[in-house]
């Protein structure tokens, strides 16, 4: 019974141990995307010169985001072993650009309202943040911000942004396949420059 | 030796059947109440026989490959005690849906185990997307991904109205973004849909096919182990008897077909199919030997008697079969035909000669029996040993039939000499016939027709050397039963064809390795063990779901979000927007053709067929967010069951490249994987076993056949002429009844390869009586014999012929065959053993 009544106590003890790292997990996750949203406007809005305001909206994608993640995803296993060691380095260094000018252009309108962020939930080993984006016609876009602890010094990351269910991670990464598969590396590139801030 | 030797003093042989039959004579009444007595003992003994179609069980089981079958069977005995319901349907939705409704159905029914039915295993629609190939997994995620908004859009409004603003705001965000094709597989069902609604007629739509690419017709199957109750003839009716009654209460599904099949299900119809027309064949057979019979006997009471001894030599040798093999197979099964055949023979013979001796006066079944008793005995000694060789055989079938088939015969002989002079002895008029019947004109010995016969069996051997047994027990199964049906639903998919080798390995390493040496070998198309059913590559496809996993959630979950802000839209707009869209086009004119003959009652419809499957769809993705990485030791028992015994025995599974329906396939597939690893079992390597042993034990059992019959003959007749006079016919009519096989597609199988035996009992039989008729009477055909040796054999063609009738491939061929070997073995006999008899005796 002693041991019943041990084992019962334990359980008691845990339930809100949990919970209360469930809350953390989220916590964090706003964080990091409460973050986001407000660098990422500061740069959209931000009235000085171009290369400046671009600088300020990479790095905010820099910080928040983890492009190891969208590396992996963008160009699998397999599609990598069509790139030079070159031009996978450049890949890599095109993609925060690359993010940072699909940010501005999808997020970009209707800046004179600030996103709200609403609230997070549990999404399998990650939390989902959702975000109303004002729009031009002042109206909101729902956007959930997935964001994985990685724990140690990365903690917190965005490794994916959906709208209406919709990975933008799926999307990009089904258009980066079709490009390699019809253009090959170098087409994927010369897309990604054209299109990086 | 050469010469031949004329009895003209009745020998050691005739004086003892004489003394036998004059015994007889004196006390007929006494000798029918024995016969009557051993009839009854006879019946009690036959009602015990039971029949066993298993064909497998037909060969020696210390043969190795039979032994492998049979440690297959002991360690996996779902292998062959399953009956599989196999559901076909148009696309995947209905046959889910129709599996899912009939599992749940089934479960707890009389005679059920257990079921398993993948389609609705929570195991399997839990982690079935890790099954998937991972390129197959990644465009399905990327559709599902892609659709989830419009999926959780109609989730929350399952009506028409809710269908077609749903439509409308995916149309316009896959507009915005330029990818309105990948709209297309939707757009394209969703006119299916409409256009069926618009003429009347029903297509429910195919979610799973428009989300997942998965369409076209499908195969489901749910597996039933049965509750096997030994003490019935088949073990497994009463599952066999509730899978049917649940699947007559589902009732006919709309461009759904189901089958039944598995061993089971295949041995219950096989023995519907061999029992069917049985009556019609019956009934034919009896009038026509009636018609025989009276055509050879001439008078009721003879034919009575001829009747009543057939019957006296069917019920004594069934009550022989009951004592000495207990069980009968699809062979021994066959005594029947050989004694019909055989046991009429002795009995025409015994009666023509009465008939023939009753005009000299004196005692005629005295010299009746001198004269026709030692030929009677003769060939009932040489058919006997033709029969009994097959006993020395491994083909266990063939050699139940050789021993009640020999002892057939010797019972037919007792009853000619027992029961008919019993008969005559108390009704002397049944001795007299009218005038007798003669051959055809044409089948009397003539030279032209000795050499016309002679040319027909040598070249016929051109063809009979291409003879082959088909070793396969579908190939005498009739196509049209259900069970067949959805046998070869399954071969025809060469993922799911049951003909495969298994090979039985000690360890899970040396499973594993066994597979890897059996994928590289030539005709290999993959190779499977327990190992395999844990889905590979699982990080990668894992990888994938998650990425998919929010996606998946919001189709399931979440609330539908109005990106583009769309207003409700009204059918006729949707068309007309449709009209314009890439891919729209087929959509736009069904929706038009729709609008035209819309009314309520057609909206309610077309909002049923809209959604029927929609909530299984939903239920199988919501089951899907439960994926997780998958071990060996998660596999659900009736999954592991198939490759791990519950004794620690793991089996080890090869498919085909090739289709081995086909025999060459079959055979070069067990060939190349038996060259690699020889202990392989399973259906192919079993048929290419069998019908190798059959072959070797038929030449063997024919080899013996011939010699005995020949030997004992030779040892008779005193003469190699006489010898040659009776056995070369019936080797040419072998030979002629092979060639027609050949030309006829009608290979030998476990069925029709009696027509062998019977050839050789009756030919063997027919040529002594005119072998010996021609050397005591010269002009043979002036005689009785030729008479009751022609009726006898038309009195077999009559009986059996019908059996062409029947629906069982394999009983069908064996009355074809039957006729014409039968045919052949009296024409060869007719036209050449009187003459070759004459001549050994006028060189003497």
């Amino acid at each position: 019974m002693k041991i019943l009544r041990l084992i019962a106590a334990a359980l008691i003890a845990a339930t809100p141990l949990t919970l209360a790292h469930a809350d953390e997990k989220e916590d964090a996750a706003t964080a990091v995307a409460t973050t986001l949203v407000n660098e990422a406007h500061a740069a959209l809005t931000f009235d000085g010169p171009e290369a400046e305001k671009h600088k300020m909206l990479e790095t905010a994608l820099e910080q928040a985001f983890d492009f190891d993640i969208w590396e992996r995803y963008l160009i699998d296993k397999d599609q990598q072993k069509k790139f030079s060691p070159e031009q996978l380095d450049e890949f890599r260094a095109l993609l925060p650009g690359f993010l940072a000018n699909l940010y501005a252009q999808q997020f970009g309108k209707g800046l004179e309202a600030k996103p709200v962020i609403k609230d997070a939930r549990p999404a399998r080993n990650d939390v989902l943040v959702s975000a109303d984006i004002p729009r031009a016609n002042g109206k909101n876009l729902p956007v959930d911000w997935r964001v994985r602890d990685f724990g140690g010094d990365k903690g917190d990351r965005v490794i994916d942004v959906m709208v209406g269910g919709t990975s933008f991670l799926r999307l990009k990464r089904d258009e980066f396949k079709a490009l390699l598969d019809r253009e090959g590396p170098e087409g994927l590139l010369d897309y990604m420059r054209k299109n990086a801030v | 030796m050469g010469a031949d030797r004329t009895r003209e003093k009745p020998g050691p042989v005739a004086m003892l059947l004489e003394k036998l039959v004059s015994m007889i004579e004196r006390a007929p009444r006494l000798t029918l109440g024995i016969v009557a007595l051993l009839l009854i003992s006879a019946i009690l003994s036959a009602a015990t026989l039971r029949i066993d179609t298993d064909s497998s069980k037909m060969l020696n089981p210390d043969l190795p490959f039979q032994k492998r079958a049979l440690a297959l069977r002991e360690a996996f005995p779902q292998q062959k005690d399953t009956i599989v319901i196999v559901v076909r349907a148009g696309d995947p939705d209905q046959a889910d849906a129709t599996v899912s409704v009939l599992g749940a159905d089934l479960a707890g029914r009389a005679g059920i185990a257990e079921i398993f039915a993948p389609a609705i295993n929570p195991f399997l629609l839990r982690n079935g997307m890790l099954y998937l190939d991972t390129d197959a997994l990644d465009r399905q995620l990327s559709r599902i991904s892609s659709s989830s908004n419009l999926i959780a859009g109609l989730r929350e409004d399952q009506t028409l109205q809710g269908f077609l603003n749903t439509i409308n705001e995916a149309r316009a965000l896959a507009a915005g973004a330029g990818e309105e094709e990948d709209l297309a597989p939707l757009y394209d069902e969703a006119a299916r849909v409409f256009s069926a609604a618009a003429t009347g007629e029903t297509h429910d739509f195919g979610w799973t096919g428009a989300f997942a690419g998965d369409t076209g017709t499908t195969l489901r199957l749910i597996n039933v182990s049965p509750e096997l109750d030994y003490s019935a003839l088949n073990p497994a009716k009463p599952a066999l008897d509730s899978v049917r009654e649940a699947i007559a209460q589902l009732g006919p599904q709309r461009g759904v077909e189901i089958g039944v099949t598995g061993d089971p299900a295949l041995r219950q119809d096989e023995l519907r199919a061999v029992s069917a027309r049985i009556g019609l064949s019956l009934g034919l057979s009896l009038l026509f030997v009636a018609v025989v019979l009276w055509l050879a006997l001439r008078t009721p009471g003879r034919v009575a008697l001829g009747l009543g001894a057939l019957f006296c030599t069917l019920i004594l040798t069934a009550g022989f079969a009951g004592i000495a093999v207990g069980s009968l197979n699809l062979i021994s099964i066959a005594f029947v035909v050989l004694m019909v055949g055989l046991g009429i023979d002795f009995a025409i013979h015994f009666l023509a000669h009465l008939d023939e001796k009753a005009g000299a006066g004196g005692d005629v079944l005295a010299k009746t029996t001198n004269s026709v008793g030692p030929a009677l005995a003769l060939t009932a000694a040489s058919t006997a040993v033709a029969f009994f060789a097959f006993t020395t055989t491994d083909f266990i079938g063939m050699a139940q039939l050789g021993l009640i088939g020999g002892a057939g015969v010797l019972i037919a002989f007792s009853v000619a000499l027992v029961f008919i002079p019993a008969v005559v002895a108390l009704r002397p008029g049944l001795a007299h016939g009218r005038p007798r019947g003669g051959v055809p004109t044409g089948l009397a010995d003539g030279r032209g027709f000795a050499v016309l016969m002679l040319a027909l069996g040598l070249g016929s051997v051109f063809f009979a050397v291409q003879a082959r047994f088909d070793a396969d027990p579908m190939s005498l199964r009739d196509p049209d039963s259900a069970s067949v049906k959805a046998f070869e639903w399954l071969a025809q998919d060469p993922a799911r064809s049951p003909l495969r080798v298994s090979v039985l390995t000690d360890s899970a390493d040396a499973a594993q390795a066994m597979a890897e040496k059996m994928a590289v070998i030539e005709g290999v198309k993959s190779a499977s063990w327990l190992g395999s059913l844990v889905p590979k590559d699982q990080a990668n496809k894992l990888d994938l779901i998650d990425l998919a996993w929010p996606s998946l959630d919001h189709a399931v979950n979440g609330a539908p979000e109005n990106i583009n802000e769309t207003a409700p839209t009204t059918l006729a707009a949707l068309a007309g927007e449709l009209a314009n869209s890439p891919g729209g086009d087929g959509l736009s004119r069904a929706l038009a053709d729709y609008q035209a003959v819309r009314d309520d009652d057609r909206d309610q419809k077309v909002q049923a067929m809209l959604f029927r499957f929609f909530p299984q769809m939903i239920n199988r993705l919501a089951a899907s967010l439960n994926v997780d990485e998958v071990t060996e030791a998660d596999l659900p028992e009736p999954m592991s069951r198939q490759y791990l015994s519950p004794g620690g025995l793991y089996r080890v599974e090869a498919r085909p490249v090739a289709d081995i329906r086909n025999p060459q396939a079959r055979a070069a597939f067990v060939d190349h994987v038996a060259a690699v690893v020889p202990d392989i079992t399973g259906a192919p390597a079993q048929i290419e076993g069998a019908r190798r042993a059959v072959a070797s034990a038929m030449v063997k059992a024919v080899g013996i056949a011939v010699v005995g019959a020949g030997l004992l003959t030779l040892v008779s007749l005193m003469s190699i002429t006489g010898t040659v006079s009776v056995m070369l016919p019936v080797a040419l009519a072998g030979s002629v009844c092979m060639a027609a096989g050949v030309l006829l597609d009608m290979p030998f199988n476990y069925a029709n390869v009696i027509v062998l035996p019977l050839m050789i009992g009756i030919g063997v039989d027919s040529g002594i009586h005119l072998a010996i008729r021609a050397r005591q009477a010269g002009e043979v055909f002036s005689t009785s014999t030729p008479m009751a040796t022609f009726y006898s054999a038309l009195t077999t063609i009559a009986a059996f012929g019908t059996l062409g009738l029947s629906d069982h491939r394999g009983t069908s061929s064996m009355g074809i065959l039957l006729a014409i070997g039968l045919i052949a073995t009296v024409l060869m006999t007719f036209a050449l053993t009187p003459m070759l008899a004459r001549m050994g005796h006028k060189k003497r």
